[in-house]
Parts: structure tokens; sequence; C-alpha cells
């Protein structure tokens, strides 16, 4: 049975623990040595009321849904609440409640880190805040049956909530804002509900995580961010602007198999995970090859099974990079024909992947062009469309490990044709992707919204798409006001968002 | 929605009392004279699993109807004996029963000659054969036979409402077909029925739509051409010219085409590597605009004389046999170009929609599964098949004409089943063989000559998908498919040369 990771997002009621530490840049706190009693934590909770324009894939041209919802966050430095990205994802309007009063402070997002699921806000003014204590976040993941609270603002009453648990385990497991990324998480068996999202979960006075996402088959299982993650955070914005996760673009096969062991060369109980794919671009790529058996990752002995110990858990090897930042080194030890090499890679972040993810606060790529719409693919757009032809998904399965996006910055995907005297006759098209236009390849939105809008256009153009036998083919001379006529439908005012 | 007669609930033969006495009443009127060469035939159809292609699928029964012909040849559809465990003829009342085996089979058009294996003594030379029906045209009346429980003959009188060509149940080939209005009762025997015309053999019924009360069927003249085909004991088939195409109706793209506005034609989307219409130098990208002289319309039918409008494959596998040539024309770009086709047979696609009537191929080496794809290992993936089976075995499928180089079967490496040579293996599958110990592998046959020659005593085996490569300890891997054969496997390969 596949249990559904639900992350509390902005449609409906968020929820979050509050939690609060000291910034390691320009944390002014005001120095506490003394425990917080639970009166100042909870002062330092807010409950946070997001407004929210959610764009319409299908009418990427339209102003788009709204909505909202309520999350919780916390004072964590001189007017930083950290809280949770999904609370403030497509925000239009943010509002921070201070415990106990009515007053609307207007805030907006100063860092926002869609993998991880965390946001740093600030309030315009900040003089209502002054007074409260910054909530500390603790330098340790709690230990298992440690108890624990849940802080926030989750649904069943409008004042502050606190629920109490133990750790029920440590994982590393998806994160379900971004659908595609995965860390360190801490599973918790205190009630933490829709509202509670962004909310600090403490031990003492300190925090020990962010609550953020639950599931919705298993009952007494919420999720929090522990401190790893949270502290990577701060670090990564520390500079100002927030750099993303960063990957070792390998990937690994176990080697149970004594044959495969043997065949390689290696003795019954050599350590080590068989390279089978290097990500064109990232950090191993040029260094290691297909068909390398990697032995250590900084010095940490990789068993056959991929896994590190770290402090006395097994953990996956890749925990050494998830830690780490663009432009850090880590030393790989492998081996390649029997020879055994050590060599340092530079981590770079992943562009390309983040195809993978829900993207959130960017107004849909799109260009129009004689009732043929065109925007480049996705994951909302995947998931908007339910597009599952083989040649696009293959496409889009291949885009980075076999290193597409190289070629092709975006697959641009014909989403729609509207009905028109021009398109009538056209079928079988949409939901493709776009391979040419009079033999030049397509590889990017904008290469072919710029080849479309060009003044002098051959007599025909001639589409071919990925996995479509027979080509999609317009009479230039037919274009001729078929955008006005076709947009002033439909009501598009702009032909294109590049 | 159709509805295909499998097997038929029980509860149906309580309504056909009623109905039964009705529709033959109606039938006695109407029909000259009463023919018997008809026979019950029971088969028990047992499939694979195609999974675990070893295993037989649950066994099904299925009754159905078969017209007798000269010789004590029974005519019926290859759907109702295909994959038969055990075939048997019932005469109509029941009393005598005889095993049977099939003669000819043809999947692609969906028929099939069986006869008793009692020869002389059969029941069935008691019977009147049946002569096939001269063509009709669509307003004329027929009767389609069912059998009642007691043995009893009832027609239902239905109207041929129109004729098309139809793909068929088997192959996905078209073929000429009387589409019958009427209401029909189920009945105990559905499956398969004649239709008869003045006491004479017009059609055999493949499917009845109940919503609509539609029945198809395959005319006489198909039935025709597979008995003359069969007829010297060396069945060959229909004709197959080796193309797909699509119809041009978008103006925009008929201009590109230079096609004018008296241009009907065919796009031609695939032509299939060493087929006729390669052979003659019909290219991708062609239109077929003239087809043995008869002019195609945008939507690649053609006016035929009797039946009007037809589509165009009926001039090839309605009107031709193999051997023939056929010519067409072409325009290429702009230009008119004759070529002349002659006819071969539908070879096997690379993925082939059915498995080998004696099962689906297969190889065990060490407990790894490798099979020859089919469309029927990939329909074993659901209801939503075509987008839920792994990605790159799809596309083998789907665009077959890229691989014909590279492959002449699909061999594929589907799973491991846990044994001590796959440990780790565990999620290896799904993906392409391409070499056993450096020999390359392109049909099922290469397998066992590459596993002739481990290296050291490792076999190494080279994938289309992550990892690329895995190993086995080779006599580790006689000592496992040993063990499977103990444990019940009947056979660790079944490979057709």
């Amino acid at each position: 049975m596949i249990t559904i990771l639900r992350c509390f997002t902005l449609s409906c009621l968020l929820f979050g623990l509050a939690s609060a530490q000291a910034l390691p840049v320009e944390a002014l706190a005001p120095s506490v040595k003394t425990p917080l009693t639970n009166t100042e934590i909870y002062s330092s909770v807010v409950r946070i009321e997001c407004s929210t324009q959610v764009y319409d894939y299908r009418q990427p041209w339209a102003a788009g849904r709204f909505g909202g919802g309520i999350g919780t966050g916390f004072l964590v430095g001189k007017n930083r609440f950290l809280t949770n990205a999904h609370v403030v994802s497509n925000a239009r309007r943010i509002i921070i409640n201070k415990r106990g009063s009515d007053i609307k402070h207007t805030a907006k997002i100063i860092h926002i880190a869609h993998d991880c699921d965390l946001a740093i806000l600030e309030v315009e003014d900040f003089s209502a805040f002054e007074n409260l204590p910054y909530l500390k976040i603790s330098d340790e993941v709690p230990q298992l049956e440690s108890e624990v609270k849940a802080v926030g603002y989750p649904v069943g009453g409008n004042r502050l909530s606190v629920t109490r648990g133990v750790v029920s385990r440590i994982d590393f497991r998806p994160y379900a804002h971004s659908q595609v990324d995965m860390h360190l998480i801490v599973q918790v068996d205190a009630a933490i509900n829709p509202g509670n999202s962004g909310g600090p979960v403490l031990q003492g006075d300190e925090v020990v995580g962010v609550a953020f996402q639950g599931l919705t088959q298993a009952d007494n299982t919420g999720y929090m961010i522990p401190v790893p993650v949270i502290e990577r955070f701060m670090k990564d914005v520390s500079d100002g602007h927030y750099d993303r996760y960063v990957d070792l673009g390998a990937s690994h096969f176990p080697l149970f198999n004594p044959a495969m062991k043997q065949a390689l060369g290696l003795p019954q109980y050599s350590p080590g995970v068989f390279i089978s794919d290097v990500t064109p671009d990232l950090a191993c790529d040029g260094v290691l090859e297909r068909g390398d058996v990697l032995l250590e990752i900084d010095g940490n002995v990789i068993d056959n099974g991929g896994n590190i110990e770290v402090a006395g858990e097994q953990v996956l090897m890749h925990e050494i990079v998830e830690r780490k930042f663009a432009g850090d080194e880590v030393e790989l030890t492998f081996i390649r024909d029997g020879k055994k090499l050590k060599k340092k890679i530079t981590l770079v972040p992943s562009k390309a992947s983040r195809i993978y993810a829900i993207s959130y606060d960017v107004k849909p790529r799109y260009s129009f062009k004689a009732g043929l719409l065109f925007q480049p693919l996705d994951f909302n757009l995947l998931r908007t469309y339910k597009l599952d032809n083989p040649a696009l998904s293959q496409l889009y399965n291949n885009y980075v490990d076999e290193g597409v996006f190289k070629e092709r910055e975006d697959l641009v995907v014909l989403t729609n044709i509207f009905e028109d005297e021009l398109t009538s006759n056209l079928s079988g098209f949409t939901g493709k992707v776009v391979k040419s236009v009079n033999d030049t390849d397509i590889v990017s939105l904008k290469q072919l919204h710029d080849l479309l809008a060009a003044e002098e256009l051959p007599e025909f153009l001639v589409f071919w798409f990925e996995g479509s036998k027979k080509p999609l083919v317009l009479k230039s001379a037919d274009l001729k006001g078929a955008d006005q006529r076709i947009g002033a439908r439909l009501g598009i005012t702009q032909p294109a968002n590049l | 929605m159709k509805t295909r007669f499998l097997i038929l609930p029980l509860v149906a033969s309580l309504v056909l009392w009623s109905c039964n006495d009705q529709s033959s009443d109606s039938a006695a009127g109407s029909a000259t004279t009463e023919p018997d060469g008809f026979v019950r035939i029971n088969a028990t159809i047992q499939g694979y699993n195609a999974v675990q292609p070893w295993d037989r699928g649950n066994p099904i029964s299925r009754r159905g109807l078969g017209a007798v012909l000269d010789d004590g040849l029974i005519i019926t559809t290859s759907e109702m004996v295909a994959k038969n465990v055990y075939l048997e003829i019932e005469s109509a009342d029941g009393t005598s029963r005889e095993p049977a085996e099939v003669v000819v089979i043809d999947r692609e058009a969906n028929l099939a000659l069986i006869k008793s294996t009692r020869a002389e003594e059969s029941f069935v030379k008691e019977l009147t054969p049946m002569e096939l029906s001269p063509d009709l045209n669509p307003g004329d009346t027929v009767l389609t036979w069912q059998l009642k429980k007691t043995g009893e003959q009832s027609a239902t009188e239905t109207t041929i409402n129109a004729v098309d060509i139809v793909p068929s149940y088997g192959g996905g080939k078209s073929f000429f077909s009387y589409l019958l209005k009427g209401s029909l009762q189920s009945s105990t025997n559905s499956f398969t029925l004649p239709i008869v015309s003045d006491g004479k053999l017009a059609a055999i019924l493949t499917s009845y739509d109940s919503d609509e009360q539609i029945s198809e069927t395959l005319a006489s003249s198909v039935i025709k051409l597979f008995l003359e085909d069969a007829a010297d004991g060396e069945y060959v088939g229909f004709p197959s010219l080796g193309i797909a195409g699509t119809s041009i109706q978008d103006p925009a793209f008929r201009d590109w085409l230079h096609l004018s506005d008296e241009d009907g034609g065919v796009y031609v989307t695939v032509v299939r590597a060493g087929s006729s219409a390669s052979k003659a130098g019909i290219e991708v990208g062609d239109v077929i605009v003239e087809v043995d002289g008869q002019k195609l319309d945008r939507k690649g039918y053609y006016e035929d004389e009797t039946y009007g409008k037809l589509g165009w494959t009926h001039l090839i596998r309605g009107q031709k046999k193999i051997g023939e040539t056929i010519a067409i024309t072409l325009k290429r770009e702009g230009e008119f170009q004759e070529v002349t086709a002659t006819l071969g047979g539908s070879s096997d696609r690379l993925v082939p929609t059915e498995y080998h009537e004696d099962g689906p191929q297969y190889l065990i080496k060490g407990g790894v599964i490798f099979q020859k794809l089919t469309k029927q290992y990939l329909l074993a993936y659901g209801k939503d098949w075509a987008s839920r089976a792994p990605l790159n075995l799809l596309d083998v499928y789907l665009h077959s004409e890229n691989y014909e180089e590279a492959m002449d079967e699909a061999v594929v490496l589907t799973q491991t089943i846990p044994s001590q040579t796959t440990v780790g293996y565990e999620q290896v599958g799904r993906c392409f063989v391409e070499k056993v110990n450096g020999v390359e592998i392109r049909a099922m046959a290469d397998l066992e000559k590459g596993f002739e020659k481990p290296e050291k005593g490792v076999h190494t085996i080279q994938l289309s998908e992550a990892p690329y490569l895995i190993y086995l300890n080779a006599e580790a891997c006689d000592q496992v498919d040993q063990a499977l054969l103990q444990q019940g496997l009947p056979s660790l390969k079944r490979i057709h040369e």
C-alpha cells in the first residue's frame, strides 16, 4: 500500500510548530541566559496568514486562482521569522499575527528554499516584536524516544496549540513540497495538523525541528525538518542568497553479487558500489566513469549497498553531499581497471534537475501562435495536462541523466490547439514535444517563439513532434490576423511569456 | 463499447426460451431451406502467464458454432480455437461428441479450419456441407444461426446495415465485413456464429455490440480467399504491403504535399523494412494516390463498383494473393510516380501482437528470465499499459522501425528469480539484452549461443539500461537452474528457431 505524503499547502490549512534560534548572521538576539519560560517560547511563535495566487498552466496568460492558508512561524533573530516554504509559496500577501493580538503585521519573504521547504520572513515594522526572545536552534538531532513538543496554530481553534510526543524515527525521506528532494527527516508522534506547518518542535527551550508534513494514511505520524537541514539552510543564506542543494551526480548499483565482484576483480569482502551512470555537467562528470567501483567518500567507507556510517548510524553516502555547499570539495576513492584512484570533485547545483520539482512563485512561460499554445515541460505542466505519451515521458526521464538538457534548454510541448478555421483539421499533436520546425531543432521556448515571430516566414511552417509520424503544417500566408482573432476570443493579452 | 461473446452466464438461458421461440418462428418463415451443416465447437483455451511464461493461465471454456464445408472441414474463427488445449465438436442435438484438431489457423484474419480426428467415422460426414454465398449488399437480410439447448436451430433475421473494412480481432489488420443490424439473444453457444443467406454461408459473426445491436462479421469473400489459400495444404496467408498511413485532410498539409484539389491519397508514415512496399521503393512521406487503378480519396477510401466507398487496404487484402503484383501511383515532392509492388505476406513484427501458438518464448539462466517482447507481455501491465509499461519497451513496440536494424526479435531481461546467482540483482529487469559473453543478441536463439562461452567461469550480460552490466557465476547458474527444475518449473526455455 502506498502512503501518500501530504504537505499542507496553501489551499488548505497549514500546520506548523515554532522554534527559534539566533541567526548566524546579523543575529542580535537579546542575551537570554536563563532557560526561556513556556510563556516566553509561546510569545515568539507567530501565526502566518498567507494569501496566494496560483497560476493556471492551462491558461498561463491569466492571473490564476486566488486562495490562502494559515501556518506558523517563529522568531529566530532580529526581524527574522523561520517558517516552511510551503506556508508562503505563491504568496501575494503575508500577514503575521503575534500571540494574543489581532494586529496584522505585513510581512515579506527574505529567503525561500523550495528544495528543503524552509523560508525566512521579515515584517515591515518589527517594533511590536522587539522584546520577544529568539528561539535557539539546538545543535543536535534528538534521540529516538526522547520527548518533544510541537507549538503552532493548527486547525481546531484560533489560539496557540501545544502537543507532546516522542521521536519515533529518524530517516532519509522525500519532502512533499517539491516532490523530488530527499533529506533527513524526523518522525514524531506528537499531533501535527494542518496549520502546524512552519512551527517549532522543541526540547526544553531549544528548537529541534520545524513541523512540516504528515501522512494521510497513518495515525500519529508527523514529520519535522531536523537541525542539520535547518542549519544548512541558515548557512546557505548567510551570504544573502539561497543556492540550493548540490548533487553528487552519479548513480550507483549495489555490489552484493559475488560473481559481479569477481568479474570486477574485487575481493569477496570488498566494500564499494558499482557506478552505473554519471550525470553530465555535474560534480562527477569527467572524474567517475560507468564501471568504476566507488569505495570511499571523504574518507568514509561505502558499503555494498551505498551506505556509510556516521556517528554510529547507517546513512546513505549522499548524506556527505547533503551537508555541503556549491563549491565545496569531496574526495572520492574508487577503483578503475584494477587501480585504486583518489580524486577530488567540486560540487555544483543541478539546475536541470529542477524540471522534476514542483515550481512555485514563477509565472508560467508560454508562447502562443496561431491557435497553438507552446509551453516548456516541467513537473507542473506534466501534472496539469496529465502528459503521458511515451516519447515525452522518455525525454523527461532522460533529461538529466542522459544529458538531454545539454542540447535542449527546454522541452517545448504543444499543449493545446485552440479551435479556429486554421486549426480545425489538426489532430493528434497536442501533448507532444516539438522536435523541429522547418528542419531547425527546437531547443528552447524562446528560440521557437523567435522563429515563429520572424518578419519573413517561409511559405510553410512544418512542425515535427517527438514520437509522431506525421508533421503539423501551417501556411504562413494563413497566419495573418490569426493571432489577434484567436487571442481576442480567448482573452490573451500577451502572446508570450518567455 | 464492444461486447464480445465470451463465457455467457447461465442465467441467459432462462431468457432464451421466450425470445428464441419468437425468432425461430420468424426464421422458419423466411428460410427457404434449413441447412444442417453446423456443429457445436467446445474448446478449452489456456493461454500462458505473460510474466511467468512457463506457466499456463487459467483455462477458459469456449463454446461456439462451426459451419461444415467439404471434406469434413469445419470453418470457425481463430479466436475460438487459438491456444486450445482441448478441442471437440458436438452434433447439434448433443448426441455425438468427437475430439477435433486445427488444420489451418490465421490469427491475423481470425479464421480457422478444424476437423474431427475420427476422419471417415465422424458424424460430420452425415451433415450437408455448406456452400459459400455470393457477395451480398447492404439492405439484404440474412439469418444468424444459433443452437438452442435442445439442439434445435434458431435463426435470427438481421439486415446488412453497411459494409466496411474492419480491424480483425487478431492482428489489427482490417478485413471486409458485413455489419448486421438486429438484436441477438445470448445463447450457450454464441461464440462464432454462421450467417446464412439462401441456405449458403454468407459470413461468420465475430463480435456483437449489444447496445447498438450491430454484429461484425467476416464476409464470405474473405472466407473464400482463406479457403483457396488453404486448399493446397500450404497456407501462406493474406498479402501485405507493409506500410502504415494516415489520411490527409488538413488544407495546409495538403498544399505542403503538393496535392491538388482532385488528389486524394494516404500519407505514408511507416514503411517496414523488407516489406513489399520497401522493395517497391515506397518511402515514408510519399502519398499513395492510386492503387490498382483505383483513385483514393482524402480519407483513404476508393470507390468500389459494388459497395461504394471502401478502405483502400481492401484492394490488397480483399482482392490479391501473395506473389501477385499491384500497381501503385505515388506523389512524391509534387511528381507522380508509378511503382509495382510484388505482394508478400505480413512478416512477423519486431514486437508481435501475440506470442507463438506454442507459447511465449523464454530462457532462464541462473534465475535470470529472458523473454521475447510481445504485445501480450506489455498488456500484463494492466488497463493503462500504454502509459504504465516500461518506456523503453513501449518505444520498441510503438517505433519498431527504429530498431529493426539492431534486432530481429526484442530480447528482454524481464526479471530475476531470487537465487544464489541473482543476489543483488533484485531490481534488475525490463531492459534489452545487447550482448551475452560478447555475443550480440539479435534474437532469442542468440542467448543460447552466448551462454555457451562463459569467461573464467563468469557469464557477462550487457544490458540497455542501468546497471548496463551484470555477471553470473556459470557453475552456480547450472545448479540454480537444476534446482528450479526440481521445484517444478517445466522447462528452462521455450525458443523457436
